[in-house]
C-alpha cells in the first residue's frame, strides 16, 4: 500500500505545484500556495523531530557510556536549558541575546577564524605533499586573488589591484561559479522530473 | 521318354527314376563334389598330401587281420586267373619286381566286402579329391564345352592355347569314355552318347580295350572303376612291354610314327602332337580320373612306358594338361633332354615340368645301370614313379596295399623286402614326400664316395636341372631303408631320413637284414617311427659339409615338411651354386656349428645351412658367426657384446656452472637477507607525534599578533579603497532612492560564524537605511537570524546614533521555515506565510500585503544556496509584477561572490556588496569611516602575512619535497 500512496502523493503534489505555474489559473495558483504551506509546515515540524532525534542519539551514549558521552550530556544540558529559557523568556528576551552573542557568535566565529589559520598551514604543505603543475597553479592563482583583494601596506603592485584581480574575481571565478550553477539548474531539474516520474523515491517506498 | 544308362549295370533305365532298375544303385551321382568345394591347386603350387593310408593305423585291429587274411586266401585264385589272359612279362618287365605285379594283380580284384567300408571312405577321399581337379579343370569348363562338341564333334577341344597361367582344360573326347559310377551325370551322360563316335575315332590301341571294358562292364559284378582297373591290369602288360624298354629317340619316333600311320587321331591328339607329346600318352587310365591330378601326374610322368600305354584308354577321363604332361612322358623317353626341357617348358606348369624334368633324368638312370642285381635298377625316384603309377593304375588306396603285402617280411628274400618296402614307401608316402627322397642321396655319397665326386656327379645331373636325381645305389640304399622299418610310415621315414648322416646308413643296411621289431604289430606304426626318429636325431648329427653340399635338398624337405616357403633366392639355389673350393674348405672345417645342432629346434637346423650355402660376406667374416648360445651357429646376428665393447668412457662434464651476473647478484642478495635474518636488531622506539601543531600554532599566533598590532595600532598604512564599484554603485544609489518611511525588508540568511564580516558589509547599509527613515522588517531563513539581527542591531545602536528599537522601527517576522518554498510562498504571500495576524497590525506593517509593498528587499547572506533560493523566487515573481518590483540587493560574504556575481551580471540583483572591500569601498563612497575602514588595515596587513607565510612556506617546502625526493632517488639507487 506505501509503496502506491507515497509515489501517488508525492507525484501528484508536484504534478500541481508544476501546472500552476504553466496555468495562471486562480485555483491551480490557490492549490500550490496551500501545498506548499503544508510543506512549510511540516519543514518546521522537521526540525523539531531533528532535534528530538538528536537528544534520542546522545541520550543512547549516556545511558551506554560510550566513549565522549561527557559531550554528549554537555550538549543534552545546553539544549534543555536553551529550550527552557525560550520557552519560558521568549526569544527576544536578553538572556536569549546574552546566551547567543556570548556563546554561539564567539564559538562560530572563532570556528571560522581557525579555518584561516589552517588555510594558510594548508597552502604552506601544499607543495610538500603535492608539487605538481596543478597545485603550483592553484596556489599562484590564491596569492595573486589575495594580493589584489586588498591594497598591500606601504607599496602597490601594479596591475595586481587593478586589472589581474578583477579579471580573474570577474572573468575566471565567474565564468567556473557560472558553470557550476548551470550544471545544478539541470541537476535540479531533472531531479524534479525524476521525482514526478517516480523514479526517484526520496520519501521512501522504494 | 528320355532313357538313362545305370552307371554300374549299363542297362537303360527311365530319366525319372533315381536308382536303377536292375541293380538298384543310383543312376545319379550328387554333384556336390563338381560345386568347387575342395582345395584349389593352382599351377605351379605344390600339391597337399591328403594321406589316406594314415588311417590305416586308425584301424580296429580286427579290421587289419581280416583284411591280411582276406588278401592272402585270395591272392593265388587271382593269380592263377590272371595269369593266363596275361602274357607272360617280357624280358624287360623280368626286373620289375613281383610285387609290384601281384600288387597289380591284386588291385584288379573287385574289393572285399570287407573292404567295402574303407573303400567308401576312400572313394570319398578321393571323390573329394577329384571334385578339386575335376571343379578345377573341368567343372566350369568342360561343361558348355562338351555340349557344344556334341553338337560340333569336329571342334577340337584343344585348339584353345594352354597358358603357363591358365589351368589346362580337358577334352571332352577323352573324357566321355569313363564309366565310373563316381563321376556325374553329366559325364555318364556323354558317355553314352560319344562312347561309339569316339571310339572310332580313337586309335586301335584304344579301341580294343574300350570293347574289353564294355564287356567287363556288362558283366555288373564290379563298378566300373574297378572293372577297368583289372582291364587295365589284364591289358597292360603287353602293351606296356615294349614301352617299357628305355627307348632311344629314334625309336621313339618310330613308335609315334607308327601310331600316326594307323588311325587318324583326333582332334586333341593331333594338338598334343605338335606339343611334341607322342602317342603313347594315352595311357594312365580311367583311375587317375579317382585320383587327384598331381598324383596322376606323377603317375603318369613317373611311370614306366608299359604302364602307361596300358592305361591308355583311361586317358580319356583326364584333363588336357593331364593328357599333355602323359603325352610327354614319352617323348622324354624319347628325345633328348634338351627338347624335352623346352617342350616342357611351353605347356606345363613350372612345378609339374620340374617334376617330369626330374623324371626323365631318373629314367635315364636305370638305363645306364640295368646291370645291377641287388636292386630292381630303378633309381629311387624311378621306383617310387613306378610304385605310385601302380598305385595310380590300382585306382586304390595307398592303404590299401598293406594289407596285401602281409607277409612277414622276415621271411621274404631280400628282393622281396626291397619290393615290399618300395610299395610300401611308395604306397605310404605322399608323393610329395617322395619327391623330397632323393635329399638323402647326398648322405649316401659321401659315404660311398669322395665330396669331390659327388658334386661331380651332382654337376652331370644337373644338366638336367634336376637336383634329385640320384644314382642306382643310392636306390638300392634308399629302398632298403624303409623296407627294414616294416611299418614306419614313409613320410616319417623321409624325414628320418634328411637327418641321417652317412654312419646312419650303415645301421640301416643292417637293420634290413633283420626282422621288423615285433612290436611294430602291437604298438602303433608312429610310435615305432618316433622312436627311431629320435635315435637317429640323438646319434646323428648332421655334418655342415654335408648340409653345404646340398642345402636345396634340406631346404626344399624342410619347406615342405615344416611349412616354411623359403625366398626364391634361396629355393634357386642349388648345391651346383657351391663351389668346389668352397666345398673343399667347408669340409675341411669340419663341423663349426654341428656341436650344438642336437640341442637347436628343428627349425633353427632347417635354417643354419642356409648361411653356410650363401657364398656372401658374411661367410668370410668369421667374427659374425655366433659361437656359444641357441643361436650358435648362426651369422649376422647383431653383436651385442661388441656395442657393449664400444660404449667408451662417460663423457666429462664441467663441473663449473654457467653463472650469469644477475643470477650472481641474486644470490648474493639471498646471501645478504639470511644473514641479515641471523642478526639481532635493537628495538627501535617508534618517534613520539606531538599532538600539537606547533607550526599552527605559530601562524595563528602570528596571526594574532599581526592583526591585533594593526587593529590597535589604527594606522592607516593602507590606502582607502578609492575605486568605483559599479554594484557597490548601485547599491549606494538603490539606497538613496529609497522613499523615506518605507519598509525594507533585511533577510539575515549568515551564518554567527560570518557574522564579523556581514557586520561590517552591512553596517554601512543599515546605516545609510536608517538614515533614510525605512522601518526595517527583519526575516530569515535561519533560526539564529533574528539573534544575529538583533547582535548587528544592538552593535550599530552602540556605534552610531540611530535608535533601533524592536517594534518601532524595526520588526523581526522570525525564522521563516521551509527553504525555497517557504521564500517562495513568503514572496508570493508574506502575510500568508508568516500568520501571526496580530504581528502584522503592526503600524509598520499595516500597508505590506505583499512583497512589492516593500521599499527594498536586501539580502545578508554568506551562502550562495540561500542567496541563490531568494534570486530565483525573487525572479519568479517580478516576472508577473515587474513594475511593482523593489530593488533587491544583496550583501554577500566575499566567499560567495565568484557565485553571487553572475546574477549581478545578469541583472537578476540590481547591487551587490561583497566582502571588507565592498563594505570598506561603500563607506568610501558615503564618505564615512566605519568598521570597513578599521578592519581594512588589519585585513590588508592579515593578508600580505598570509601571502608571505603562504609563499615562504610553499617555497620551503618544495624545496624539502624536491630533497626528499632526490634523497629517495638516491636511496632508490
Amino acid at each position: 500500500m506505501t509503496k502506491l500512496f507515497a509515489p501517488a502523493i508525492a507525484i501528484t503534489t508536484g504534478v500541481l505545484v508544476l501546472l500552476s505555474y504553466f496555468l495562471p489559473n486562480n485555483t491551480l495558483v490557490g492549490l500550490r500556495v496551500t501545498i506548499v504551506q503544508w510543506a512549510v509546515i511540516l519543514a518546521g515540524a522537521a526540525v523539531f523531530v531533528g532535534i528530538s532525534n538528536l537528544l534520542s542519539i546522545h541520550f543512547k551514549k549516556i545511558m551506554g557510556k560510550e566513549k565522549g558521552r561527557i559531550y554528549s550530556l554537555l550538549l543534552i544540558a545546553s539544549l534543555i536549558i536553551t529550550l527552557a529559557l525560550g520557552i519560558f523568556l521568549g526569544t527576544d528576551s536578553p538572556t536569549m541575546q546574552s546566551i547567543f552573542n556570548a556563546i554561539i557568535l564567539p564559538v562560530e566565529s572563532s570556528l571560522l577564524a581557525i579555518m584561516a589559520v589552517t588555510l594558510i598551514y594548508a597552502g604552506i604543505r601544499l607543495l610538500r605533499h603535492r608539487n605538481d603543475l596543478t597545485a603550483m597553479i592553484f596556489l599562484f592563482f590564491a596569492l595573486i586573488t589575495m594580493l589584489g583583494a586588498a591594497p598591500l601596506p606601504f607599496f602597490q603592485i601594479p596591475l595586481v589591484g587593478d586589472l589581474i584581480r578583477p579579471w580573474v574575481v570577474g572573468v575566471l571565478a565567474t565564468s567556473g561559479a557560472r558553470g557550476i550553477l548551470l550544471g545544478v539548474g539541470l541537476g535540479t531539474l531533472l531531479t524534479g522530473l525524476r521525482i514526478l516520474i517516480g523514479a526517484d523515491r526520496p520519501y521512501g517506498g522504494k | 521318354m528320355d532313357i538313362i544308362n545305370c552307371p554300374v549295370c549299363g542297362e537303360e533305365n527311365p530319366v525319372s527314376l533315381e536308382k536303377c532298375q536292375h541293380c538298384n544303385q543310383l543312376l545319379r551321382q550328387s554333384t556336390s563334389e563338381l560345386n568347387g568345394v575342395g582345395k584349389l591347386i593352382d599351377s605351379g603350387q605344390s600339391p597337399t598330401a591328403k594321406k589316406t593310408s594314415e588311417l590305416e593305423s586308425a584301424l580296429p585291429a580286427w579290421l587289419k587281420n581280416a583284411r591280411q587274411g582276406g588278401s592272402q586266401s585270395s591272392e593265388p585264385e587271382e593269380k592263377e586267373e590272371e595269369s593266363a589272359p596275361v602274357p607272360p612279362p617280357p624280358p624287360a618287365e623280368e626286373e620289375k619286381p613281383e610285387a609290384i605285379i601281384e600288387e597289380d594283380d591284386d588291385d584288379d580284384e573287385a574289393p572285399l566286402d570287407w573292404l567295402a567300408g574303407l573303400d567308401d571312405d576312400e572313394e570319398d577321399e578321393d571323390e573329394a579329391e577329384a571334385a578339386d581337379w575335376l571343379v578345377n579343370l573341368q567343372g566350369d569348363t568342360t561343361v558348355p564345352e562338351k555340349e557344344e562338341e556334341v553338337e560340333l564333334p569336329g571342334t577340337p577341344a584343344t585348339d584353345e592355347p594352354i597358358t603357363a597361367g591358365d589351368f589346362p582344360i580337358a577334352s571332352t573326347k577323352e573324357d566321355t569314355p569313363i564309366n565310373t559310377g563316381e563321376l556325374p551325370d553329366w559325364i555318364s551322360d556323354l558317355q553314352e552318347k560319344d562312347s561309339e563316335q569316339e571310339t572310332e575315332a580313337l586309335p586301335n590301341l584304344f579301341e580294343e580295350e574300350k570293347t574289353e571294358d564294355t564287356d567287363d562292364i556288362k558283366t555288373g559284378v564290379l563298378p566300373d572303376w574297378l572293372s577297368t582297373l583289372s582291364e587295365q591290369a589284364d591289358s597292360s602288360p603287353p602293351a606296356e612291354t615294349p614301352a617299357v624298354q628305355p627307348l632311344s629317340g629314334i625309336e621313339a619316333d618310330d613308335l609315334t610314327e607308327s601310331i600316326d600311320e594307323d588311325e587318324p587321331l583326333p582332334d586333341w591328339m593331333t594338338d598334343l602332337e605338335t606339343s611334341d607329346s607322342a602317342e603313347e600318352t594315352p595311357p594312365t587310365t580311367e583311375n587317375n580320373a579317382d585320383l587327384p591330378d598331381w598324383m596322376s601326374n606323377l603317375q603318369e610322368t613317373e611311370s614306366t612306358p608299359e604302364e602307361t600305354t596300358s592305361t591308355a584308354e583311361d586317358t580319356n577321363a583326364l584333363a588336357d594338361w593331364m593328357t599333355s604332361s602323359e603325352d610327354e612322358t614319352p617323348a622324354v623317353e624319347e628325345k633328348a633332354p634338351e627338347e624335352i626341357s623346352s617342350s616342357l617348358d611351353e605347356d606345363t606348369p613350372d612345378w609339374l615340368s620340374r617334376l617330369q624334368v626330374d623324371d626323365t633324368a631318373s629314367q635315364e638312370a636305370p638305363s645306364e645301370k640295368e646291370s645291377n642285381a641287388d636292386a630292381p635298377a630303378l633309381d629311387d625316384t624311378f621306383s617310387d614313379s613306378k610304385d605310385s603309377a601302380t598305385a595310380s593304375v590300382d585306382s586304390i588306396a595307398d592303404w590299401m596295399i598293406d594289407p596285401d603285402t602281409g607277409e612277414d617280411p622276415a621271411d621274404k628274400n631280400v628282393d622281396e623286402i626291397q619290393a615290399e618296402a618300395t610299395l610300401s614307401k611308395s604306397d605310404d608316402l605322399p608323393d610329395w614326400m617322395a619327391d623330397l627322397k632323393p635329399t638323402e642321396t647326398p648322405v649316401e655319397e659321401v659315404e660311398d664316395i669322395s665330396a669331390q665326386d659327388s658334386v661331380a656327379e651332382r654337376e652331370a645331373s644337373s644338366q638336367t636341372s634336376d637336383p634329385f636325381a640320384l644314382s642306382a645305389e643310392d636306390a638300392n640304399e634308399e629302398d632298403i631303408a624303409p623296407a627294414a622299418k616294416g611299418d614306419v610310415p614313409d613320410w616319417l621315414s623321409s624325414i628320418e631320413k634328411f637327418t641321417n648322416e652317412t654312419d646312419e646308413v650303415d645301421a640301416v643296411e643292417e637293420e634290413v637284414e633283420k626282422p621288423p621289431p615285433s612290436s611294430t604289430n602291437e604298438e602303433p606304426d608312429w610310435l615305432d617311427n618316433l622312436s627311431t626318429i629320435d635315435a637317429n636325431t640323438d646319434v646323428v648329427s648332421p655334418s655342415p659339409s654335408v648340409n653345404a653340399a646340398f642345402v636345396e635338398e634340406d631346404d626344399d624337405v624342410s619347406d615342405e615338411v615344416f611349412g616354411i616357403e623359403m625366398p626364391d633366392w634361396l629355393s634357386s639355389l642349388s648345391p651346383d651354386d657351391v663351389d668346389e673350393e668352397e666345398m673343399a674348405e667347408v669340409e675341411a672345417d669340419g663341423g663349426d656349428g654341428g656341436a650344438s645342432g642336437a640341442e637347436l629346434p628343428s627349425w633353427v637346423q632347417a635354417m643354419r645351412p642356409v648361411a653356410d650355402v650363401v657364398p656372401d660376406s658374411s661367410k668370410s667374416s668369421d667374427e659374425n658367426i655366433v659361437g656359444t648360445g641357441p643361436l650358435a651357429g648362426l651369422s649376422g646376428v647383431l653383436p651385442a657384446v661388441s656395442a657393449m665393447e664400444q660404449i667408451g668412457k662417460p663423457k666429462a662434464h664441467s663441473i663449473k656452472l654457467n653463472v650469469s651476473d644477475s643470477q650472481q647478484a641474486n644470490a648474493a642478495l639471498l646471501e645478504e637477507v639470511l644473514a641479515s635474518e641471523a642478526e639481532v636488531h635493537p628495538f627501535l622506539a617508534p618517534a613520539k607525534t606531538s599532538s600539537i601543531p606547533v607550526l599552527r600554532w605559530v601562524i595563528a599566533l602570528l596571526l594574532i599578533l599581526v592583526l591585533g598590532f594593526s587593529l590597535q595600532s589604527q594606522s592607516t598604512m593602507v590606502p582607502s579603497p578609492n575605486m568605483e564599484i559599479p554594484e557597490i554603485r548601485n547599491a549606494v544609489n538603490l539606497v538613496e532612492q529609497l522613499p523615506t518611511g518605507g519598509s525594507a525588508l533585511l533577510v539575515f540568511d549568515y551564518e554567527a560564524a560570518f557574522s564579523g564580516e556581514m557586520k561590517t558589509i552591512a553596517s554601512p547599509l543599515i546605516t545609510q537605511l536608517m538614515s533614510r527613515g525605512q522601518n526595517l522588517v527583519v526575516l530569515s531563513t535561519s533560526p539564529t537570524g533574528s539573534a544575529l539581527a538583533e547582535n548587528l542591531f544592538e552593535e550599530i545602536r552602540l556605534k552610531s546614533d540611530y535608535e533601533i528599537i524592536s517594534g518601532a522601527n524595526y520588526q523581526s517576522l522570525g525564522y521563516l521555515p521551509g527553504g525555497s518554498s517557504g521564500i517562495s510562498n513568503f514572496i508570493s504571500s508574506p502575510r500568508q506565510t508568516i500568520g501571526n495576524t496580530a504581528f502584522w497590525e503592526r503600524e509598520s506593517l499595516k500597508e505590506i500585503a505583499a512583497l512589492s509593498d516593500f521599499s527594498i528587499v536586501i539580502i545578508l547572506t554568506n551562502d550562495t544556496e540561500k542567496g541563490r533560493n531568494w534570486i530565483e523566487q525573487k525572479t519568479l515573481y517580478l516576472e508577473n509584477n515587474e513594475e511593482n518590483m523593489p530593488p533587491f540587493l544583496m550583501a554577500i560574504s566575499a566567499q560567495a561572490e565568484p557565485i553571487i556575481y553572475p546574477y549581478y551580471a545578469s541583472g537578476q540583483i540590481d547591487a551587490l556588496i561583497s566582502g571588507l572591500s565592498g563594505s570598506a569601498t561603500y563607506e568610501a563612497m558615503q564618505g564615512q569611516e566605519g568598521l570597513g575602514r578599521k578592519y581594512w588595515d588589519a585585513y590588508s596587513v592579515g593578508l600580505l602575512f598570509a601571502e608571505i607565510l603562504i609563499a615562504i612556506g610553499a617555497m620551503i617546502n618544495f624545496l624539502v619535497a624536491i630533497r626528499a625526493k632526490q634523497k629517495k632517488q638516491e636511496e632508490g639507487k
